[in-house]
């Protein structure tokens, strides 16, 4: 499936309205998308340009107030709740600004979990885990958890962790923003690496020019429309 | 399954403090309520059985509708050979017949109604076990026919003391009103004051005397080898004695059953209200737990834990937080249950309350698994319960305006 060249995502005449004190204010505004399996894109524009929007809708965690959003053809706003939580475990993989790591579990079990709602049996997650975990590069942190890592090794554990179900695409909200400059260059490499060799489409929203600079298409946002669209 | 337990085990231990003090107030609650109930039970055991060993015996055999008005005409034919029958029974221990007689007791001070029980020395003591409860005098003297048995709170109220004399009025079996002279023989006291206050023992062959109607018997009180042998001999001498009214101490007694069931609804009561204490502490701990971990649940959510998951995980971290408690609670609970089965509650301070219902001033708790069971299971009940609106208030968390708090 990664490696598939059609279009994953298909994002049509979007428009979030939140009706702030009785005045509707557009946080999204006509927006068109398309995106194709093993682009890396990275979604710019000012704060408040409807980037975080727009992600929060192709990854089916807020719905539109008209338009649609369709995933390999299928339109995700037809899905019930239950059935978005369902599809979003099986295709899609979330990186969020803040890490959000399940501070109970280890690196290890961070990672696995997904695998575990998936069902998936116990050799393969091993096998899944250990793999990743040599990916990020974190496989002597393995058992640690994430109040003992890095800023920067929590969020390639988070990157490992929506990886670990293999996903259709990742959708990462603003992954750099909490990093220093030395762990988002780690972290991007990875991301990088992991989109030429294993063609692994990643969404970034972001205002971080070091994203920006490694993406291959760059979509600005402003005002809750998209402005520009370059393919580098 | 097993993902989700040492989630909700690690989640359970993330705030220790607040998981130690509400296992803590689990635990306090789990002591109080079997704590409650051990004693509750024990008090009851002990009334049931004083009930039934020295008043109303299990059993009791009256010609039918005699205990309707105690009319002294309503005696027993044949009362000897019934009662000689009802002996040769293996559940039966003791039978004992009497004649009943409601009168007034008078004195030179003043006046007093009485149920006058008129006994067969021997048959009684083994049956009641009267002689034990005097506290001056002796008990029946073959030597004197006209000796009678007050209590102390007759001989306070009437200015009794042994030897004193007494006349006791009542109506003969032809509606016509008789009276007899007797002497204090002895004065006697039991924990029940009400009792106490009624009941006072001639010979059977005195009261027989003083209603004309020399043999007569009004009452075969019954008492059986074994409490659970009440119902299956009750039926078994009904059959055998169709003529015959056959009730149990419950229904002689309805005083005493009538606080068996009301001290049951009080115990319920007293138990709600423990455990709705409780339910309030669960409840406002996992809502706390639960709204602390808004931008936790987002992501969990997010990444596409399902609501039922989610549902089970607050479920089962209330679950264990009441299940760390239970094993202390109901460790203390047995050993002050024990402590206090064995050395027994001193109530002596509160003498005049407890008499005045007939309860023993020394409570021995009892405590069943029974028991035991039914609170554990209104533990996880409540646990339960207060976890659900936590639960439900998980649910209703927007997964996108929750992971950017």
């Amino acid at each position: 499936m990664i490696h598939d060249t059609t279009a994953v995502i298909d994002a049509h005449e979007l428009v979030r309205i939140y009706d702030q004190d009785k005045v509707p204010v557009y946080a999204v505004n006509g927006v068109h998308l398309h995106i194709q399996r093993g682009e890396f894109v990275a979604l710019r524009g000012p704060s408040g340009s409807g980037k975080t929007t727009v992600l929060n809708m192709i990854g089916g965690l807020d719905r539109p107030t008209s338009g649609k959003v369709l995933v390999n053809g299928l339109d995700i706003g037809t899905l019930s709740d239950s059935a978005l939580i369902d599809f979003r475990l099986k295709n899609i993989g979330f990186v969020f600004q803040s890490y959000n790591l399940i501070p109970v579990f280890t690196a290890r079990e961070n990672i696995e979990f997904t695998m575990l709602l998936q069902g998936r049996p116990q050799v393969e997650r091993d096998a899944r885990v250990a793999e990743l975990l040599r990916e990020v590069g974190l496989e002597d942190k393995a058992d640690k958890r994430p109040g003992e890592l890095s800023g920067g090794q929590q969020q390639r554990v988070a990157v490992a962790r929506a990886l670990a179900p293999k996903p259709q695409f990742i959708l990462a909200d603003e992954p750099t923003a909490n990093l220093d400059s030395k762990s988002a260059g780690n972290l991007l490499d990875i991301m990088l690496r992991l989109n030429q060799e294993e063609h692994i489409t990643f969404i970034f929203s972001t205002h971080d020019p070091r994203v920006i600079e490694r993406a291959r298409r760059v979509i600005t946002l402003e005002d809750g429309k998209v402005v520009d669209d370059k393919t580098v | 399954m097993r993902m989700l337990l040492k989630l909700a085990w690690r989640n359970v231990w993330r705030n220790r403090l607040r998981s130690v003090i509400i296992a803590a107030a689990v635990a306090i609650g789990l002591w109080a309520a079997l704590f409650l109930m051990a004693f509750y039970y024990g008090m009851i055991a002990q009334r049931v059985e004083t009930v039934i060993q020295e008043e109303s015996s299990h059993l009791q055999l009256h010609a039918p509708g005699f205990l309707a008005d105690l009319e002294p005409r309503l005696h027993l034919h044949d009362a000897d050979e019934v009662a000689a029958t009802i002996r040769q029974r293996p559940a039966v221990r003791q039978v004992a017949p009497r004649v009943i007689v409601q009168g007034m007791l008078m004195s030179a001070a003043g006046s007093a109604g009485v149920r006058c029980s008129g006994v067969e020395p021997a048959a009684e003591d083994s049956t009641t076990h009267l002689s034990g409860k005097l506290v001056e005098g002796s008990y029946f003297d073959p030597a004197k026919k006209n000796g009678i048995l007050i209590s102390m709170q007759q001989a306070k109220k009437l200015k009794l003391k042994l030897r004193s004399k007494v006349v006791l009025m009542a109506q003969d079996t032809t509606g016509e009103i008789t009276s007899g002279a007797f002497r204090v023989q002895g004065i006697y006291r039991t924990i029940n004051t009400p009792y106490d206050e009624m009941n006072v023992f001639i010979t059977r062959s005195a009261a027989a005397e003083l209603l004309g109607v020399p043999g007569a018997c009004h009452e075969l009180a019954v008492v059986l080898r074994a409490n659970d042998a009440i119902a299956t001999e009750k039926a078994s001498l009904q059959q055998r004695f169709p003529a015959i009214e056959v009730k149990d101490w419950m229904e002689t007694n309805p005083e005493a059953e009538l606080m068996v069931t009301s001290f049951d609804s009080m115990m319920l009561v007293f138990t709600l209200i423990i455990f709705l204490g409780l339910a309030f502490g669960l409840l406002n701990t996992m809502l706390m737990a639960v709204l602390e971990r808004t931008r936790e649940i987002g992501m969990l959510v997010s990444i596409g834990m399902g609501r039922a998951r989610l549902f089970v995980m607050i479920l089962l971290e209330t679950l264990m937080v009441s299940l760390v408690g239970c094993p202390v609670g109901l460790g203390l609970a047995l050993l002050t249950i024990g402590y206090a089965q064995r050395h027994g509650i001193d109530l002596r301070a509160f003498a005049e309350m407890g008499s005045s219902f007939g309860f023993d001033l020394v409570v021995h708790p009892a405590i069943t698994a029974r028991h035991v069971w039914n609170i554990l299971v209104l533990v996880f009940s409540t646990a339960l319960l207060s976890a659900a609106y936590p639960a439900a208030k998980a649910l209703t968390i927007k997964a996108a305006e929750a992971i950017r708090k």
